[in-house]
């Protein structure tokens, strides 16, 4: 299934093969373009190629003329009463425009208020009001890139109470309404249940498969917080042996996709990252295989 | 249910310690949230500002960068853009007066990071310029270019870059000791920071400030008479520091 990445021919603009990938990061970009690892493709935080020149939209180009992309926001407050900022959408069009990669996403939270940022993926009140607001905001930022929106469910801590929705229901919902693709978090579906108690496989086998373009896969870490054990969605450690069940549960339900592995935090080597990404694709073979 | 508006400023006010949140379960577990705004602000300035961590030594660092995460917010969702005003923290904190340059060190690497992210500009058209009437001279506002900066400190500030940020300043030769205006530059080999003369760097001041022609060349000889400003704004053209003008 896989073959020397040295005779890869270049990706085609737009498109990502149903095999895992892994992150750009600085401290890798030497090595990936030394070595050229064979990954389906690499994600990258928009936010870091905001530049509206130099090195950091250099190496986009250089990496681009052998990946394919997936354009991940973290910043674009989807969740915010705050107007949407003009400002990050253009600069986020831009890089859409330049780059042509095969998904955009963001992420299901807010990290703005009264216009101060927290720069964070902070948890919404899966309300009606709720709803309505991000799916007009997802529409609008689907016209303004002309293209469909993923949106990522992220890990929370803390979950408001007088909710209308679970959070499955909430997405379920916002795909109904807005025509947003999913990207969903293997790993944020587990911490989330792990910290509020629900089952994760309900939550996967709620979702509509159909929209789910990419998965994520990554490390948390354990707190004890108030005397009970607390995941933390850290990206800095290997995906859990849960995750790994999760997941495989999750591409024999919905078939294989796209999977990334995040890790931004106590960066391992780039041949560490490799092995997790290899992980993913012999789970992915295997579901084929049954799917067959 | 509280709405989604009164949710977000509660939330955000516990975030900043004020209040509890109104509707939100599980309180004690909003510190992962506070601790994480407050770590990614922090790994923002320690990112940017490398050599100033080196100079001020770890634990003054840590403290301030621990200060300014507290104090002074984000305001876009780009964390890259966090950080302009920490020289002002370090201005400010009363242990560090002593170390009179570190805010300038501090000023000369966000500048770097502006000088990175700043976008490219065309050749000067020198044609166009020719074209031109010596009438038309006086009132032209000349630009410089979008990736550099000019900083003035009585701090030798390039010979301090050197010495605490050696992986990324080991090539820039400049004599010890040289002190006053520094051009920090985008170039295809990386970012330039060399010092620039009294005059050229009077003149790019002025034309940062938009001035015209005329009141620039004002500016330069009321500081510098001697200075031959044909000969100085050719060298900015000719070095990719003045790279357009508008009429």
């Amino acid at each position: 299934m896989r073959s020397d990445c040295n005779v890869l021919p270049p990706p085609q603009r737009g498109t990502i093969p149903v095999r895992s990938g892994i992150g750009l990061r600085h401290a890798h970009y030497a090595g990936l373009l030394a070595t050229r690892p064979d990954v389906a493709f690499l994600e990258v935080h928009a936010e870091n190629h905001f530049s509206r020149g130099g090195p950091a939209l250099d190496i986009l180009e250089r990496v681009r003329e052998h990946y394919a992309l997936s354009l991940h926001g973290v910043g674009l407050s989807l969740g915010s009463v705050d107007p949407l900022a003009a400002a990050h959408l253009d600069a986020l069009a831009a890089l859409v425009r330049r780059f042509e990669p095969a998904f955009v996403s963001e992420h299901l939270c807010w990290c703005s208020v009264d216009g101060a940022y927290y720069n964070d993926l902070l948890p919404l009140p899966y309300t009606r009001e709720t709803l309505a607001h991000v799916a007009t905001r997802i529409a609008r930022v689907q016209d303004r890139l002309g293209r469909r929106l993923a949106i990522e469910n992220v890990s929370s801590y803390v979950a408001f109470a007088g909710a209308d929705f679970t959070e499955w229901d909430f997405i379920a919902e916002l795909v109904d309404r807005s025509g947003c693709a999913l990207l969903l978090d293997v790993n944020n579906v587990y911490v989330s249940a792990v910290n509020h108690g629900f089952d994760p496989f309900r939550y996967i086998d709620a979702l509509p498969a159909a929209a789910i373009v990419e998965i994520h896969l990554a490390g948390f870490t354990r707190q004890a917080v108030d005397g009970e054990l607390v995941l933390v969605d850290t990206h800095s450690a290997p995906v859990a042996a849960e995750v790994w069940a999760l997941y495989d549960h999750t591409i024999r339900r919905i078939g294989p996709r796209p999977t990334l592995i995040e890790w931004d935090a106590a960066l391992p080597p780039l041949a560490t990252l490799l092995l997790e990404a290899r992980r993913a694709d012999c789970l992915m073979e295997l579901a084929y295989d049954l799917a067959a | 249910m509280t709405s989604l508006l009164e949710a977000e400023r509660a939330f955000a006010a516990a975030l900043r310690g004020d209040a509890a949140p109104v509707g939100c379960l599980a309180l004690a577990r909003l510190e992962i949230y506070r601790h994480s705004v407050e770590a990614a602000r922090r790994a923002a300035l320690a990112a940017t500002y490398a050599a100033t961590r080196s100079a001020m030594g770890e634990a003054h660092f840590e403290r301030l960068a621990a200060h300014h995460a507290r104090t002074v917010a984000s305001t876009t969702g780009d964390l890259n853009d966090y950080g302009s005003d920490f020289a002002a923290t370090i201005a400010a904190d009363p242990l560090l007066a002593a170390l009179a340059h570190l805010p300038d060190l501090a000023r000369l690497e966000w500048a770097i990071l502006e000088v990175a992210r700043a976008p490219e500009a065309g050749p000067f058209d020198a044609t166009a310029l020719a074209a031109l009437s010596p009438a038309e001279h006086a009132d032209l506002r000349f630009r410089i270019a979008p990736a550099s900066r000019l900083l003035v400190s009585p701090h030798p500030l390039v010979e301090l870059y050197r010495r605490h940020h050696p992986e990324h300043a080991a090539d820039l030769a400049v004599p010890a000791g040289v002190t006053g205006a520094v051009l920090i530059r985008r170039s295809p080999e990386g970012i330039e920071i060399t010092p620039l003369e009294p005059a050229p760097a009077a003149l790019y001041a002025a034309f940062a400030r938009d001035e015209t022609l005329a009141c620039a060349v004002a500016d330069v000889l009321d500081g510098h008479p001697d200075c031959d400003i044909a000969c100085t704004l050719q060298s900015l053209i000719a070095r990719g520091i003045v790279t357009g003008f508008v009429t």
